[in-house]
């Protein structure tokens, strides 16, 4: 599983999948304040860009992959 | 900002296309608003005379009157001088947008308008308290 | 989305339809300026509704027949034939559209490029036209949100005034089934600018997302150029959109200048602060005294509701005494608003307006046809079981119930028939809606011919039911496009004939007893007998003898026959093996006839009947061999009755003269294989030396049906006729009387 679930923490790690937006959906339904920690992410699926964007968890730390960072620093709603 | 009886805040959208109104009316009654609907100047002032708004969003091109003469009298009117008004319009020039402003609008959206941008502007419009922002 | 995308759909049709008819007015008279307002309307609306959804090829059309359009209004360019041609395309494209829309939910695969040639068409216009106008419009267009970028995203993309490409790229819903990732594609995006995702639609609660369904929208920029950045969608051609722009440098206008100091109540870059600082630059634009009043109650008003919504209310007061001027406003925002002062009580609250007023204008309610179909039938019924009661109370026989019943059955009859009146005429519609198609066919059909052709059109008004109008459509058509073709002459033919060189044609729509009547009349060449004989022989339709004892009016009625065509040439338009017995084949399918006069040189006129409604038919009630059968009124020429002695001719070939005319004759008895009449009996009141004799007015001419009895006439339910029975020839149908008896209904062409 490229995302570990810790509590309240979400922690995405190498290329995470498609596979893993039921469960991610899932978990930040049912966490009252869901955090995410993105630093070891090296691809992001867009399906589950697309839960982070609906659910906006507070992000503990961003992507480092230089793609990904500047995806993720984008904000969430424009001008 | 009188909140109406009904929740929240009252606003008058004039737009000559009905799916235009339809859209702004499930955008804005999604989030909360009470939408009021109008097709050209004419019956747009008539709303808002009668039932004064708390924000009006108004199109360029109307036919028998249109959104640039609406505001000019919306903004003669006693009571309604002061209502904030959004410009929507597919036009994106600068010079379309200060004309808006001109005609007394307070602000001016390109269209189509994105959802959240209209939602955004309404609230803000209206003082209504912006939804958490937790951006990632 | 359906909802919304439904009523675009009907906006739309509407919007086409009016910018049809503007189209159409503005060519004929290229001054007028409130066509060229309503049409340059049609399509500025079409561009803001459909910018809605997902039909890029469809909005980037419309704006180009927009700018065309404003091209005409601000008189840079001229109507022509040409441009009406292509506007005319344009508008047919965006119907067919609309048409795909509604069956499929979405533009054919072709929409992109169909949209491209029109484009090219309409811009070919815009740029000789606008020559030195200075615009560049082109793909920039195809790609508003380029100029609406806010500054910063400018300033970030740092190509300000450079070329730079442009992506717009909406996945597929369900593009994650077949392995899209479209995030990824954009790490293949060479020289990737800038980058925008956002939801395409609102995205729902978390609890009712649908974790596999895309829902958002790709928008982006590449300094690299179309061709470079094209490879990496190469796998989703019909999602995306890649064209290259030009990206204005951001400060270019007086309005742009950057605020003195940053707003400090608001996030920076946020919509809120760009409304602020926008608030502030409203103070300073020029007007009149009255017009800065109230603009700037207006901005204290906003301005008061935006630091509200952030959370930082601020008093009413102080907030307009701020926005005397921009400068007081900026600093105003730069600082801490709770150093502003201590709140006071602000002004007082506008009066609330309690009532509002009912906003519902007046509509046409629409009504699934199969509702209304059933209506029908149930009133059919209804109509059948009140009949039923008259007999019954009858047998009942005398006294105070008896006499009660029938007053409830008097009362009874004539709810029901009022009830059958309401009912029909919910079904009736304006002739308007076969009439509207006309003007442009009339247009299309003489530009093509090279004829000048006036259109009269008279009694759109006139209703008839739905179905009728669905029968009426295609003829008319075929009549309409026959008499530019075939009727009106060139100009100079009819100059020559000491006619003015445009050609009037008249379609003119009443109502006549109980039924509907459309006559399509031109004062064109008319119908030559002469010639209509030579070609019925020449055709092997006739022998020479039968073709010359043809009188002239049976001679001109030949154009209904089969595959009969009078022209010299035969043209694309009404050329094509339809012909005029097409037209009458499907009058009289619905219970209507076909008439034609014709006076050669100065015009033809072509007259249809229908009846009002097809659900409901009146008929006269005939009786042969102890049956009953319905005629329908619509072919009725008249009843009367014949002395046996009058009838001329042997057995299987007799003819009777009526009204100076030879009619044929025939046995109504023989036509349903039944034994002939004896000669006594039957025929009530007549006695055997006389033939009851109907006469029924077919296209091909009179005849004369002899029937046993002729009874009253009736308003029935047809029913076609089903299982067994649907084999049958010569039946239009079943139906019963109110009396409870069932008849047969004929359909003489077919039995005869």
């Amino acid at each position: 599983m490229p995302i570990r679930y810790d509590a309240d923490l979400a922690r995405f790690e190498d290329a995470c999948t498609v596979e893993d937006a039921l469960p991610l959906a899932e978990w930040l339904e049912a966490t009252a304040a869901p955090r995410v920690d993105l630093s070891a992410c090296t691809d992001l699926h867009t399906a589950l860009l697309q839960l982070l964007l609906a659910a906006r968890p507070t992000m503990t730390a961003g992507p480092e992959d230089a793609f990904l960072a500047r995806v993720i620093s984008l904000p969430a709603t424009g001008p | 900002m009188s909140a109406n009886d009904t929740g929240g805040p009252r606003v008058l959208v004039v737009d000559d296309a009905v799916t235009v109104r339809a859209f702004s009316r499930r955008v804005l009654e999604g989030a909360g608003f009470v939408v009021d609907e109008a097709v050209n100047g004419i019956e747009g002032l008539e709303r808002a005379m009668a039932v004064p708004p708390d924000l009006v969003i108004v199109d360029v091109n109307m036919r028998k009157m249109d959104g640039y003469t609406m505001l000019r009298v919306l903004r003669r009117d006693p009571v309604l001088r002061d209502v904030p008004a959004i410009m929507i319009s597919t036009e994106a020039k600068d010079s379309d947008r200060e004309q808006a402003l001109l005609a007394g609008a307070n602000w001016y959206i390109v269209k189509p308008p994105r959802p959240e941008v209209l939602v955004e502007a309404a609230r803000l419009l209206t003082g209504q308290p912006l939804a958490t922002e937790g951006a990632p | 989305m359906s909802e919304l995308f439904d009523q675009f759909v009907v906006e739309a049709q509407e919007l086409l339809e009016t910018a049809g008819g503007a189209l159409l007015a503005l060519e004929r008279d290229p001054a007028d300026r409130a066509s060229v307002d309503e049409l340059f309307r049609a399509f500025h609306t079409l561009k803001g509704a459909s910018g809605l959804f997902d039909m890029a090829p469809f909005t980037r059309l419309v704006h180009a027949g927009e700018d065309t359009l404003s091209l005409l209004r601000d008189g840079r360019h001229g109507m022509t034939p040409e441009l009406a041609d292509r506007l005319f395309r344009t508008l047919d494209q965006c119907a067919r559209w609309v048409a795909a829309l509604e069956d499929t939910g979405a533009l054919p695969a072709d929409a992109a490029q169909a949209a491209d040639t029109l484009v090219r068409g309409l811009s070919g216009v815009s740029a000789e036209g606008a020559a030195g106008g200075g615009e560049a419009a082109g793909e920039a267009d195809a790609f508003p949100w380029v100029a609406a970028l806010a500054r910063e995203d400018r300033d970030g993309v740092g190509m300000a005034g450079g070329v730079i490409t442009a992506i717009d790229y909406r996945p597929d819903p369900e593009c994650f089934f077949t392995g899209d990732d479209p995030l990824a594609l954009f790490r293949r995006v060479p020289d990737l600018r800038w980058l925008r995702i956002e939801p395409a639609e609102p995205l729902p609660a978390l609890a009712q997302m649908d974790p596999y369904r895309c829902m958002l929208r790709f928008r982006a920029l590449s300094g690299a150029g179309v061709e470079a950045v094209m490879p990496a969608f190469r796998s989703v051609p019909d999602q995306v959109r890649i064209g290259s722009v030009t990206l204005m440098p951001a400060a270019a206008s007086a309005m742009a200048q950057p605020p003195a100091k940053p707003i400090a109540m608001a996030p920076p870059g946020s919509l809120a602060a760009a409304m602020l600082e926008e608030q502030a630059r409203i103070l300073d634009l020029p007007g009149s005294a009255a017009e800065r009043g109230s603009r700037s109650a207006a901005v204290a008003r906003a301005v008061a509701a935006i630091l509200t919504a952030l959370g930082r209310p601020a008093d009413r007061a102080v907030v307009a005494a701020a926005c005397a001027d921009a400068g007081t406003l900026r600093r105003f925002l730069a600082d801490d608003p709770l150093e502003n002062g201590p709140p006071e009580n602000g002004p007082p609250e506008k009066p609330a307006v309690a009532e509002a007023r009912p906003a519902s204008p007046r509509r046409a309610l629409r009504v699934e046809p199969e509702r209304m179909d059933a209506l029908m039938a149930l009133v059919g019924e209804l109509s059948v079981m009140k009949g039923q009661l008259g007999p019954l109370v009858r047998r009942v026989g005398d006294g105070e119930v008896t006499r009660d019943m029938k007053a409830f059955s008097a009362r009874l009859d004539s709810l029901v028939g009022d009830l059958r009146h309401a009912a029909l005429r919910l079904r009736l519609l304006p002739l308007a809606r076969v009439f509207d198609p006309l003007p442009r066919l009339v247009r299309d059909t003489a530009r093509r011919l090279d004829k000048t052709v006036e259109l009269v059109l008279d009694g759109a008004e006139t209703e008839a039911d739905k179905d009728i109008l669905d029968v009426l459509g295609e003829p008319l058509l075929h009549l309409v496009r026959n008499a530019i073709d075939h009727g009106i002459e060139a100009p100079e033919r009819r100059a020559a004939s000491g006619k003015p060189p445009g050609g009037t044609l008249r379609v003119h729509a009443f109502q006549d007893k109980g039924g509907v009547v459309v006559e399509v009349s031109d004062d064109g060449a008319g119908i030559d007998p002469a010639a209509m004989r030579k070609a019925a022989v020449a055709k092997g339709l006739l022998t020479p003898d039968a073709a010359a004892a043809l009188g002239d009016d049976d001679a001109v009625r030949l154009v209904f026959a089969p595959g009969f065509s009078t022209a010299g040439s035969v043209s694309d338009l009404s050329g094509r093996g339809v012909g005029m017995d097409a037209v009458r084949t499907a009058v009289e399918r619905a219970g209507g006839r076909v008439e034609i006069a014709s006076t050669p040189g100065s015009g033809t006129r072509v007259r249809l009947s229908l009846p009002l409604t097809l659900s409901i038919t009146r008929v006269v009630v005939v009786e042969a061999a102890g049956s009953f059968y319905g005629i329908p009124v619509a072919v009725v020429g008249g009843v009367q009755r014949v002395p046996r002695a009058e009838i001329r001719g042997v057995k299987r070939a007799e003819s009777i003269v009526l009204r100076d005319r030879v009619v044929p004759l025939v046995r109504l008895r023989r036509l349903l294989g039944q034994p002939p009449d004896d000669g006594g009996g039957h025929g009530r009141g007549g006695g055997g030396e006389a033939d009851c004799v109907v006469l029924a007015e077919l296209s091909d001419g009179p005849v004369a049906v002899a029937v046993d009895d002729v009874g009253e006439r009736a308003d029935v339910v047809l029913r076609p006729m089903t299982g067994v029975l649907r084999g049958l020839r010569g039946y239009a149908g079943t139906a019963v009387l109110g009396d409870g008896r069932l008849i047969l209904v004929l359909d003489l062409r077919e039995l005869l």
